[in-house]
């Protein structure tokens, strides 16, 4: 019998996280809480833990969890390996997308659903069927095809890094989507074309978490909830309006309430 | 220890002397030479630098006393390759099951049409070895009647234990123009140990060209040690893979000597090193004229407890100005207790040429893995599309798609487990 959540509504729920890199704490005591279909967005200034929560979460083996919980769709996260997560239906898109040189996105892909597909003992895809799947989530987030057919980010521009990212979350449809910094190093349009990617995949049973330094992102994609993190902690969290306001202000006060 | 060795390399001597198998094709002066070479000099121990990692005094620890010993010729199982001709070398002597094509003639050492073999250098102990007691030589003439593109295949097996010292030569001459497509495959055969000191010249004329693929199939057991030596004339081209995936001891020298204007050369490497294996490849690219080009890329991916050796000189004479060379070898580290030694090695005399290296060694990169795994794919199948991605790079540039196939086939079905 698997453990079950305390809390059945909620997708995802942190409770009293810490975690750190050596001995160095990171986070100390994150409490979050997201229902399906909800869009969280946490913002913060550098170094107050943001990208750690995302790498914790999707379970990076660089970081230490030293206390607390998480709960998954009602199943304990932090027990699970880091692809059994993803097999779960967690998805983190990177900040840095990897380049992998030599492994081609189809076969990337293609090994990617095969195990989620086992795993949630579904009938695996027959090679046409993949094909035109594989064809369709292209077309979804625009992905130019010729990208597909190459090593996964080799020679990619950021843009397109970013957009590989949300063709992958397209394709292994996730249940909760963390998107660690997706506006870093991205123009305008870029930007746009990723927020309607991400909007496009905007369902009531897929929520997101989208963990940035700027509300420019948060124009497009409008979250539900918005948290400020600072040194570890979730210090305020809010509406749409908070990160206005963060805008508007910057994080110094923030920072001097609670210094 | 070294008493041990030197023991037993007269040993190994001693019983030399005493074969009566002895092939004399070559001039009485140069077999004098090499007996002499033979009763002064030992194999090659640490001390030697070019040997400072292959551990060839291992071969020494091993009873002798089978050296004479016949052992029955393996037999090979058909080949997926298609080839225009196939050669067989069991046991260090050839076999010829089909008819040979116009224009290719196959001589020994000893026909008197043959071309003699020559020594500039006073041959090295093991060179010495292999011409005093060679099983047999063969040269494999390409001339100018014979058709374009021909595909040789030379399969090599070895039946016999670990004191049974195989001695082959094989030479190749290509007439002027022609392009050829070679693979020396050299096969393991269930339980032989033999050890094979294989030496080879392939002598490519002006305009000639040379496509090579050296695949030394998983799972062989035995010691090998190979030599290879290129001689390329004007506008002469020679390409190269060497392809090893597994034997208890192998080294590999690689030899090219740039003589006419506008050769080019390509060496690429893959070792696949297994526990408790050396796999040590030495590459010489002599660059005597000017407007030459060579090129070298070697991989190894070493599991636990297994080494890998690059040893890989480029000599550049005074005179051969307008030299291009790059060097690059990349090793992958599986385990803690994986060993890579590698060396690049610039010697340059002449002042207006491009030449450079680059090397790297290093574990797998545990971002792409947490990356790969952060998609679902577990551990294991991680490790392997990255070993996988790495490995196949240098297959995928492989010109022959046939060749390539082949080999991808090998690397996933005998290897990447």
């Amino acid at each position: 019998m698997p453990m079950t959540s305390p809390n059945p509504p909620f997708l995802l729920s942190v409770n009293q996280l810490h975690a750190g890199i050596e001995d160095k704490p990171i986070l100390k005591g994150i409490e979050l809480k997201i229902k399906p279909g909800e869009v969280h967005a946490i913002m913060g200034p550098n170094g107050s833990g943001k990208s750690t929560l995302s790498s914790v979460l999707a379970g990076h083996p660089q970081y230490t969890v030293t206390r607390g919980e998480v709960w998954f769709n009602g199943k304990s996260l932090l027990e699970m390996e880091p692809e059994v997560r993803a097999r779960e239906g967690l998805f983190l898109a990177f900040q840095y997308p990897v380049e992998l040189p030599g492994v081609s996105m189809t076969n990337f892909m293609k090994t990617a659903l095969q195990e989620q597909y086992l795993h949630q003992e579904r009938e695996p895809l027959n090679a046409k069927s993949y094909l035109a799947y594989q064809k369709q989530k292209q077309a979804e987030v625009q992905l130019d095809s010729r990208l597909g057919s190459r090593s996964v980010n080799e020679g990619f521009s950021g843009g397109e890094k970013k957009r590989n990212e949300l063709y992958q979350m397209a394709m292994l449809q996730p249940k909760l989507a963390i998107l660690d910094e997706t506006d870093s190093g991205l123009d305008i349009d870029a930007l746009k074309i990723v927020a309607q990617g991400v909007n496009a995949l905007r369902s009531p049973d897929r929520s997101f978490l989208v963990i940035t330094h700027y509300q420019r992102l948060l124009e497009y994609i409008v979250p539900d909830v918005v948290h400020v993190l600072y040194n570890g902690v979730i210090v305020q969290s809010g509406d749409a309006a908070l990160a206005l306001e963060l805008e508007k202000h910057g994080y110094d006060p923030i920072k001097a309430r609670f210094q | 220890m070294s008493l041990t060795v030197l023991d037993s390399s007269q040993r190994l001597t001693d019983v030399l002397q005493n074969e009566h198998r002895k092939v004399m094709y070559v001039q009485d002066s140069i077999l004098s030479t090499c007996l002499q070479v033979i009763s002064h000099d030992g194999l090659p121990t640490a001390k030697n630098e070019w040997y400072k990692y292959c551990p060839l005094a291992q071969l020494l620890r091993i009873p002798l006393t089978e050296l004479r010993q016949e052992f029955k010729a393996p037999i090979l199982d058909a080949t997926a390759l298609r080839s225009d001709l196939e050669l067989h070398i069991l046991n260090g002597i050839l076999q010829i099951p089909n008819a040979l094509p116009e224009g290719i003639a196959i001589y020994n050492f000893s026909d008197p049409l043959a071309t003699p073999l020559n020594l500039n250098t006073n041959p090295s102990y093991l060179e010495a070895l292999n011409i005093a007691y060679a099983h047999d030589a063969y040269q494999i003439h390409i001339l100018p009647n014979a058709p374009e593109n021909v595909r040789i295949h030379v399969r090599f097996a070895q039946e016999g234990q670990s004191s049974t010292w195989v001695n082959t030569r094989l030479q190749l001459h290509i007439a002027s123009g022609k392009r050829i497509q070679c693979v020396e495959e050299f096969c393991s055969i269930q339980g032989a140990h033999a050890v094979l000191n294989y030496f080879s010249d392939y002598i490519l004329h002006n305009n000639a060209e040379l496509h090579h693929t050296i695949i030394q199939e998983s799972g062989a057991q035995g010691y090998h040690i190979q030599h290879r030596n290129v001689i390329l004339n004007e506008q002469a081209n020679y390409q190269a893979l060497t392809f090893v995936a597994g034997v208890s001891l192998g080294r590999f020298d690689h030899v090219l000597c740039f003589k006419g204007h506008s050769a080019s050369g390509t060496l690429r490497g893959l070792s696949l090193v297994n526990p408790q294996e050396c796999i040590d490849h030495h590459t010489r690219m002599q660059h005597e004229v000017a407007h030459t080009q060579s090129n070298q890329m070697y991989k190894s991916l070493v599991a636990n407890k297994g080494t890998a050796v690059f040893n890989g000189v480029i000599h550049v004479l005074p005179h051969a100005q307008k030299t291009d060379a790059y060097q690059s070898s990349k090793n992958m580290l599986l385990g803690e207790d994986a060993q890579c030694f590698t060396k690049p090695q610039l010697e340059i005399f002449a002042n207006d040429v491009k030449c450079s290296h680059g090397t790297s060694t290093g574990h797998m990169d545990p971002q792409a893995l947490f990356y790969l795994q952060s998609r679902g794919i577990g551990k294991k199948e991680a490790q392997r599309l990255l070993q996988d991605a790495f490995a196949l790079e240098l297959i995928r540039q492989h010109d022959a798609t046939e060749i390539a196939d082949y080999l991808e086939h090998k690397l996933n079905s005998q290897w990447l487990q």
